[in-house]
């Protein structure tokens, strides 16, 4: 069985990225999967989610060159490695020289390893510059966090505008998940953001919606995922459903 | 108020989806997609507002919420120019909306006069975001000149590039 390799990726900043990626892929490894993350985005914050931060060292470097990718693959939990930004990975967003092949540089760096891995989640930085250009390539997968508001669903539009373009030069279609990672049950504009989604991504939104919910936003301080900082919390429940659907390919089903 | 069945969003930013497959496709047994009601032609507004003899804006504190005042209706000059108030907020938002689907109906260039700008919130924003797109689908230019107050909250939302006022 080969890896599947998935982007978690959206240029509107905030949705939930880094959210979505350190506990589903905690839920995935407690379920037995063996998984990868690969912290994309130069804030480094993924990393801050597991307690990791003393790395220097991270993709960037290995995507200059300067070091090899096992170098830099770190132990995180059981089955979960990560493999942190590292402060050259700015560097690699204001690349001028390479060409075409600047993007290509990730693709390039994964074709042959990690093969031992379920999962590869790549924790994109909201931009749609380099690095996302590079995460598209290496990919043909994208897990889409999404919150409920109005301007997510424009920053969606622009996505898919990229997206399309890349289909396009790249010659594939991506498979594409939705998942709903900081959604408000209570507001009616989620709700009617959600019907749009359906409109737009039938069977392509997973069907646990992670709702809002605080004790997500102070668990990375304590460098612990849900799973470890509240278990019994709901927001624990609903990244191991959403793990379940991940696995299944649960998605919603059209109003 | 049935507010659960009201339309809270204006514009679906996704619309274009659907479009570039059913080019793609050439066939498509699909009805019409509800998206159209949506777009800015597809109901004739008439509320031009007339309202020229508008004297000075008064000096609006910033951190007041404002009262919706019918006599400061956002002012349609004719030949695509839209004023903006000074201050404009989501409870202006339905008829600025009128107002301006109304123009773009009617003319191929507008002109958004927001030099008198001096608080904007982000439905506004949103909304002008949505224009500059809809205008662009029906080959229609949109120039907003604003003032720095404008500039400013644009660019702290990020669509100040997108506005053209960056
Ligand atoms: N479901 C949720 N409930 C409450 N807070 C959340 C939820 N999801 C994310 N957050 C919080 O919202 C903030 C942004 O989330 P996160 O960092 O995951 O988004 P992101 O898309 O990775 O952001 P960036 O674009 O900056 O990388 C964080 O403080 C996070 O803790
Ligand atoms: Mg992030």
């Amino acid at each position: 069985m080969s890896v599947n390799i998935i982007a978690v990726i959206n240029q509107k900043g905030g949705v939930g990225k880094t959210t979505t990626s350190a506990n589903l892929a905690h839920a995935l490894a407690l379920k037995g999967m063996k998984v990868t993350l690969i912290d994309f985005d130069p804030q480094g914050h993924l990393g801050v989610s597991f307690g990791e931060i003393k790395h220097n060292a991270g993709i960037g470097d290995v995507l200059l060159g300067k070091t090899s990718l096992e170098s830099v693959i770190f132990n995180v939990r059981d089955n979960l490695q990560l493999i942190p930004a590292g402060s050259a990975l700015k560097e690699i967003e204001q690349l001028t020289e390479g060409g075409a092949q600047r993007g290509d540089l990730l693709r390039k760096v994964l074709e042959q390893s990690l093969q031992d891995q379920d999962y590869v989640l790549i924790d994109c930085p909201p931009s749609s510059g380099l690095l996302a250009a590079n995460a598209l390539f290496a990919t043909d997968e994208l897990l889409i966090p999404m919150s409920g508001d109005f301007l997510s669903l424009q920053g969606l539009s622009h996505l898919m505008g990229s997206v399309k373009k890349f289909e396009k030069v790249l010659n594939k279609k991506y498979t594409k998940w939705l998942v709903l990672s900081r959604f408000n049950t209570v507001r009616r504009l989620s709700k009617q953001v959600l019907n749009i989604l359906l409109k737009h991504f039938p069977q392509q939104i997973l069907a646990t919606v992670i709702r809002e919910n605080d004790m997500l936003a102070e668990c990375p301080s304590f460098g612990k995922t849900i799973l470890e900082y509240r278990p019994g919390s709901r927001s624990a429940r609903d990244f191991r459903s959403l793990a379940d659907d991940f696995l299944e390919r649960k998605v919603m089903n059209g109003a | 108020m049935a507010r659960d069945e009201e339309q809270m969003i204006g514009f679906d930013p996704l619309a274009w989806m659907n479009e570039g497959e059913q080019v793609e496709s050439q066939v498509s047994d699909k009805e019409p997609s509800a998206d159209e009601e949506n777009t800015v032609n597809a109901e004739p507004q008439n509320e031009t507002v007339e309202n020229n003899d508008k004297s000075e804006q008064p000096e609006v504190d910033m951190e007041q919420p404002m009262i919706l005042d019918r006599e400061q209706d956002n002012e349609i000059v004719g030949d695509g120019r839209v004023v903006l108030e000074a201050e404009m907020n989501i409870q202006k938002v339905a008829e600025l909306h009128k107002a301006l689907i109304d123009v773009l109906e009617q003319n191929d260039q507008i002109e958004i006069n927001a030099e008198a700008v001096k608080t904007i919130d982000t439905a506004t924003l949103q909304l002008l975001v949505v224009l500059k797109q809809e205008a662009v689908k029906f080959h229609k230019e949109v120039v907003i000149t604003a003032s720095e107050r404008f500039v400013d909250s644009a660019n702290l939302l990020g669509v100040g590039e997108m506005l053209e006022v960056a």
